[in-house]
């Protein structure tokens, strides 16, 4: 069956159904990997025809990975508008510059070490704790970059540099999803960045709203409180286990308990102790 | 520095997490005694900010502002952990808020 299958996909290479064909070479070998597949040495005239079908092939291809990443982007968008709202409401509150705290939405691209570093830059935080703090909250972009990285690895260098830029958590789930359907690598790349960019996108866009939203509201609103409460609903998920629990509640007192220190160093100290006792909590229950 | 200074430090520093295994050093896996790290530092960080956030630069001295965002913190905590929706988190953070800020207003 699949045997028949594969030459009928080939000449029909325009119809749809040709990148959802699991017999077909999947994901990297489409059209990169051209040793995979030597085809039979064919005349000039067959071989000019077969490749005008391949570049018809190829913009069909792309339209429709734009189409399926922008409509997979829909429910992110819904998801990620309000929290870019709020931050940019934080960000009208704080003493930040507005403009400076506005620019974290493109420059950072990532709602919870942005508001991490707005809420420290307005408490009066150094450099050194706003950009530790940043890179613990975002430690798990390694994570996601480790996972993607052999995945990548046969697209075009130029991808390799601008895909990263991306690369949120929701971005990672909707790439995962789309690995190993048999998708080819140009398929991936217009999903990928249509769907990206549709989410930066808004993303910019719903923390200027916030930014210029949030002077209207009056201050007995007490808008600031939208902080701790966010920050709350971010930390919930990354209770996983016992040992993650007792992490974070003796992260929390340290941090209070100092919060007089200078710097954010009350931060620094909380994440480090929480930290070390998380792990040595994992240690002895083992 | 400059906000915007450390902004756009915060933001190449995330980039270079996004892009270390994507574009920099390629065919490598992340070591394995790296995980307890990345699964506790999270939770510790975000409680630290969630709690400090909460308390305010005052710290823990009692004062009509403190109660009723600590009973607030509370609320959406519990929010958060029930339903794991942001805006349900919000909304039930700021009923509790307010409605806290209410019940000292008519004791007092």
């Amino acid at each position: 069956m699949a045997l028949a299958a594969a030459p009928a996909a080939f000449e029909e290479a325009a119809a749809p159904a040709a990148f959802e064909d699991s017999a077909a070479p999947t994901y990297g070998a489409a059209d990169l990997d051209d040793t995979a597949t030597p085809a039979p040495p064919a005349p000039a005239e067959a071989q000019s025809a077969a490749e005008a079908t391949r570049t018809d092939a190829a913009t069909s291809d792309r339209r429709h990975a734009i189409r399926a990443g922008l409509i997979d982007a829909l429910p992110v968008i819904a998801g990620v508008l309000p929290f870019g709202l709020v931050i940019g409401v934080a960000v009208g509150e704080s003493t930040v510059n507005n403009a400076a705290g506005w620019a974290g939405s493109f420059l950072m691209f990532g709602g919870s070490a942005h508001l991490a570093a707005i809420s420290l830059l307005g408490g009066g935080a150094g450099a050194a704790a706003v950009l530790v703090t940043v890179l613990v909250i975002n430690a798990r972009l390694l994570v996601y970059s480790a996972s993607l990285g052999p995945r990548f690895r046969h697209q075009p260098r130029w991808f390799r540099w601008t895909a990263p830029y991306f690369l949120v958590d929701q971005m990672f789930a909707l790439t995962w999803s789309r690995l190993d359907t048999g998708v080819s690598a140009g398929w991936l790349r217009a999903y990928y960045l249509s769907a990206g960019i549709a989410v930066g996108l808004v993303w910019v866009a719903a923390i200027a709203t916030g930014v210029l939203v949030g002077p209207v509201i009056p201050a007995s609103w007490e808008l600031s409180f939208a902080t701790p409460a966010l920050m709350l609903a971010l930390l919930m998920p990354s209770l996983v286990n016992r040992p993650a629990v007792i992490a974070a509640i003796v992260g929390a007192t340290v941090a209070v308990l100092l919060i007089g220190l200078p710097h954010g160093l009350h931060l620094l100290i909380g994440t480090g102790v929480g930290t070390i006792t998380g792990i040595a909590t994992e240690r002895i229950q083992r | 520095m400059t906000d915007l200074a450390i902004i756009a430090a915060a933001g190449l520093a995330t980039w270079v997490l996004r892009a270390s295994f994507i574009t920099l050093v390629g065919d490598r896996q992340l070591p394995e005694a790296s995980e307890s790290v990345l699964r506790y530092a999270r939770p510790a960080v975000l409680a630290a900010l969630a709690a400090s956030a909460t308390v305010g630069s005052g710290g823990l001295v009692a004062s009509a502002t403190l109660l009723p965002r600590v009973i607030g913190a509370a609320g959406a905590g519990i929010a958060a952990w029930r339903t794991g929706n942001m805006l349900l988190t919000l909304g039930v953070g700021f009923a509790a808020l307010a409605a806290t800020r209410l019940a000292i207003n008519v004791a007092g």
